[in-house]
């Protein structure tokens, strides 16, 4: 805690080698978060690279009683939002009708799974759903606080979460009989 | 069947919980060419204390040296010639008493052969009134002084710029004898091998006092060392006045002192916007046909509108202007072409003019709800204490420039106590101007 303490301030100075120590203490986990927000690498390494320019701007603003990591990702996530909002139209959904809704998925299968295979998945849906899958099923947030990151009814999240994991089953199921 | 999400967000969090790729070298890259740069080259403002601090300390003894080299040096052997004069005027001790205070502006030095002092004759004898250059030795009861150039007019004898000087300073073992003190004849015999120490001096500008104006341009960056915010950059013009008296000067004079804060309103507002559409039966029609009853629904677009509430947050760039009093003592070496003084002392600063933006609200149909002021708030009056270590450069006998790094230690914060937590800021200038001397 105390050598967090003395990074942050060496990069408040603007001391290049305490950035990039900073930034290669938290890019592999940030970047595993963008990777999932993302629609493909080269987005993802867009946001990460936005986010950390962020993070280095506002972190004489971090207030050090909560946790670094839990700030960066935050920062992250709302960077991965804003990449995303000008395509998102949550109101109009289109093409939802190609996946019907089935809950039949053997949770196993999801096991038999590695990370990367998961994220060719969640990468293939829309910008809408993989956000609100992202922010309500992996990260953890309410529907409620959804609704306020995305700027949409707290209904409108909850029957799209429902939907994306209709849809991620369908694909998941589709990837397992390739 | 809200297990079975459950289940599903579990599998899929613990999947992607160690799941840490390292990004491509390119990323960073980008990020640290958009980084800002250290103004201070990575000199934290600790470091740059301790290396004015050390500049200080050197910068001190340099000036004596220098000082010292601009002296000009006289031999044990010249000296003899003056030490077993005996000298008999009329009118000496009058002369004495009338310089007495050029005396005390001399730096002594012996040892070296460089300088030849015109001797002075056994006997000499000086008669008052007379006009012609001679050489004059002046004693009082604690020293000889002589000219090798002075000119004597009148009785009080007047010593004028840029003449050559020669001090010297009795030992115990010296012999002061009057040979008459009714007709203010006297003998002064010295011991040659005493330790008489002696040393010629040019002095300049030897006035009693004079004054000096000057226009200052001071560019400072203020330190914050508790707090986690940038270092704050000043600007300062101010007007001076000083007035010299031998080594030592007073300084006042008027300031404004120019700064800048970044201010942020949290704007809590509402907006009617458009959330969406939906067709809208206003009819059904029911066709029959071989195939049995087709209904047709008739429809139209519906736009959907919401206040949709938002939080924005709205900068603006506050500026303030502050009127500087400043009262330094200061002592100053004169060197040929240069000066080198050392000055500090305290200043006041009233805050006059202040200038802040009001919140740029956002555009469209909205309603504010609340408007959350954050900008750091400033003190109206506060004190500090400068240092400084100038150099001048003559560019004539009325006009020097004038560089000066400084030293400002702020008694307390500009800022209100319930932004920040440093209670002494501190600042590192260089200020640079002009002076003209009245």
């Amino acid at each position: 805690m105390h050598s967090e303490k003395k990074i942050i301030e060496k990069c408040l100075k603007n001391d290049t080698k305490a950035q990039e120590s900073f930034y290669r203490l938290f890019a592999p986990t940030m970047y595993g978060v963008c990777l999932r927000f993302a629609k493909n690498r080269m987005e993802a390494e867009d946001i990460l690279q936005e986010g950390f320019i962020k993070v280095f701007s506002f972190l004489k603003n971090y207030r050090s009683d909560g946790s670094l990591e839990g700030w960066i990702r935050k920062i992250m996530i709302n960077t991965a939002i804003n990449y995303y909002r000008k395509n998102v139209r949550f109101a109009k959904e289109a093409n939802i009708d190609e996946y019907e809704v089935k809950q039949n998925i053997n949770e196993n299968v999801i096991d038999r799974l590695a990370a990367n295979e998961l994220l060719k998945i969640i990468n293939t849906l829309p910008d809408n759903y993989r956000l609100i899958f992202n922010l309500g099923a992996i990260e953890g947030f309410t529907h409620k606080e959804i609704g306020e990151m995305l700027d949409i009814p707290e209904n409108t999240s909850k029957s799209q979460l429902l939907r994306t994991r209709s849809i991620l089953q369908q694909k998941i199921k589709e990837f397992e009989n390739k | 069947m809200e297990n079975s999400e459950k289940n599903i967000d579990l599998l899929f969090q613990k999947k992607f919980e160690d799941f840490q790729p390292n990004p491509p070298e390119s990323v960073w890259e980008k990020i640290k060419a958009n980084l800002p740069k250290n103004p201070m080259g990575g000199l934290s403002g600790t470091s740059f204390i301790k290396t004015f601090v050390v500049i200080l300390i050197l910068a001190v003894p340099a000036y004596f040296i220098i000082d010292r080299l601009g002296t000009k040096n006289i031999t044990k052997d010249n000296v003899k010639s003056i030490n077993d004069s005996k000298f008999t005027t009329n009118n000496t001790q009058n002369l004495i008493e009338k310089d007495i205070s050029i005396q005390e502006t001399f730096s002594l030095n012996i040892e070296t052969e460089e300088k030849s002092i015109p001797p002075v004759k056994k006997e000499n004898t000086i008669e008052s009134n007379i006009k012609k250059e001679i050489p004059i030795i002046q004693i009082t009861e604690n020293n000889i002084v002589t000219t090798n150039t002075s000119k004597v007019e009148k009785q009080n004898s007047l010593i004028e710029e840029n003449e050559l000087l020669l001090a010297y300073l009795p030992q115990e073992n010296e012999i002061i004898t009057s040979k008459n003190k009714e007709d203010n004849t006297f003998e002064k015999q010295i011991n040659i091998e005493s330790k008489a120490e002696v040393a010629v001096y040019n002095p300049v500008r030897e006035k009693k006092g004079y004054f000096t104006f000057g226009a200052f341009f001071n560019p400072e960056m203020v330190f914050y060392p508790s707090d986690d915010i940038p270092n704050k950059t000043n600007l300062n013009l101010d007007l001076s006045i000083s007035y010299n008296f031998s080594k030592l000067f007073f300084q006042s004079g008027l300031g404004i002192g120019l700064a800048e804060d970044d201010g942020n309103y949290n704007i809590d507002f509402e907006r009617y916007e458009f959330l969406g559409s939906y067709e809208d039966v206003y009819n059904v029609t029911f066709d029959s046909t071989e195939q049995g009853v087709i209904p047709t629904f008739h429809t139209h677009t519906v736009d959907v509108y919401d206040s949709i509430r938002h939080i924005q947050i709205s900068q603006t760039q506050n500026s303030y202007t502050y009127l500087q009093i400043p009262v330094f003592v200061g002592y100053k070496i004169n060197s040929n072409k240069f000066s080198y003084s050392l000055k500090g002392g305290p200043s006041l600063s009233l805050l006059v003019f202040e200038k802040i933006p009001e919140a740029i609200l956002p555009s469209g149909n909205i309603s504010v709800i609340n408007i959350n002021e954050t900008n750091p708030g400033r003190i109206k009056t506060y004190w500090y204490f400068m240092l400084s270590a100038g150099i001048e450069y003559k560019l004539n006998n009325k006009i020097s420039v004038a560089f000066e790094p400084t030293f400002r230690y702020y008694m307390k914060s500009a800022y209100e106590r319930n932004y920040f937590t440093t209670k002494h800021p501190f600042s590192i200038g260089f200020r640079t101007g002009v002076l003209i001397r009245l």
